[in-house]
């Protein structure tokens, strides 16, 4: 939803039942949703934007992980999220998540 | 009928990930990252809409520290993975206000709360949950929810 400002909308004919007035539309930035009217025209300009604004960070994506390395001790991006969940806190002090990944970590060693 | 097949009988267009799915596009030597880029794709393409729940923001950035200080990617690039992550534009469900589900499925799942919460919004909204973590798949049977192993989401 675009949100305007609201000196805006204080300028902007105000709407009246279904013989609401038409707010201009322009074609100079459409690609947000938000404005009337909702034709099929725009609405698929607006979905092939957005698309085209994914591709580009998929992109942006794929590049990036060529740049990533393996873990040292073979830790997987999922033990992050595990270590995060389980060991949120330390009461102790410090960063508990790090302590359990050291010690998943030594595990892993251990076994290897 | 087995929880792909069900998958595949379903026709949806959006559909909820989870932070496992993102942190494997992230970090290229994952199990699951080139199957994981190959879903990516289809979001692109427009194939699926992805969904996530309130708490992925929070998941994937302490996921991405954690990478980080392990040395998998460069402190230096982590505003661009936030950035890049940002404008797949998924939309973002919020967390449910009402403990009682997220509880019975932490209790009857054996789920952590943010596992049960991301069980819980699939349930919500009615979609199916792509996800990386096979432990998850593996504690919730289909009919409670369809969780689809990104290994083969986009086949």
């Amino acid at each position: 939803m675009l949100l305007e400002p609201e000196q805006a909308w204080l300028t902007r004919p105000r709407p009246h039942g279904t013989r609401e007035a038409a707010v201009a539309y322009g074609d100079q930035d459409d690609w947000q949703v938000g404005r009337w009217p909702y034709t099929t025209e725009i609405v698929e300009r607006h979905r092939v934007a957005k698309l085209a604004r994914r591709r580009a960070a998929i992109e942006t994506i794929k590049a990036l992980s060529r740049r990533t390395r393996p873990d040292p001790d073979g830790l997987t991006g999922l033990d992050y999220i595990h270590a995060e969940r389980d060991h949120p806190r330390a009461l102790e002090g410090g960063d508990a998540a790090d302590r359990a990944l050291e010690e998943l970590a030594r595990e892993r060693r251990r076994h290897r | 009928m087995p929880p792909i097949a069900h998958w595949r009988s379903w026709p949806v267009s959006d559909v909820v990930i989870d932070s496992s799915v993102a942190i494997a596009w992230v970090l290229e030597d994952e199990p699951a990252h080139d199957d994981a880029l190959r879903f990516m794709e289809s979001i692109g393409d427009g194939t699926f809409d992805p969904v996530v729940a309130g708490h992925f923001r929070f998941e994937i950035r302490h996921a991405l520290v954690r990478a980080a200080r392990r040395g998998r990617v460069e402190w230096a690039d982590l505003p661009t993975w936030l950035a890049a992550l940002d404008a797949l534009e998924a939309r973002t469900a919020p967390l449910s206000d009402a403990d009682a589900p997220v509880l019975a499925l932490a209790q009857n799942h054996q789920l952590t709360w943010s596992d049960a919460h991301w069980v819980e919004t699939a349930i919500r909204y009615d979609l199916p949950l792509v996800t990386a973590d096979l432990r998850l798949i593996r504690s919730v049977s289909d009919d409670v929810a369809i969780l689809v192993d990104v290994r083969g989401a986009a086949a």
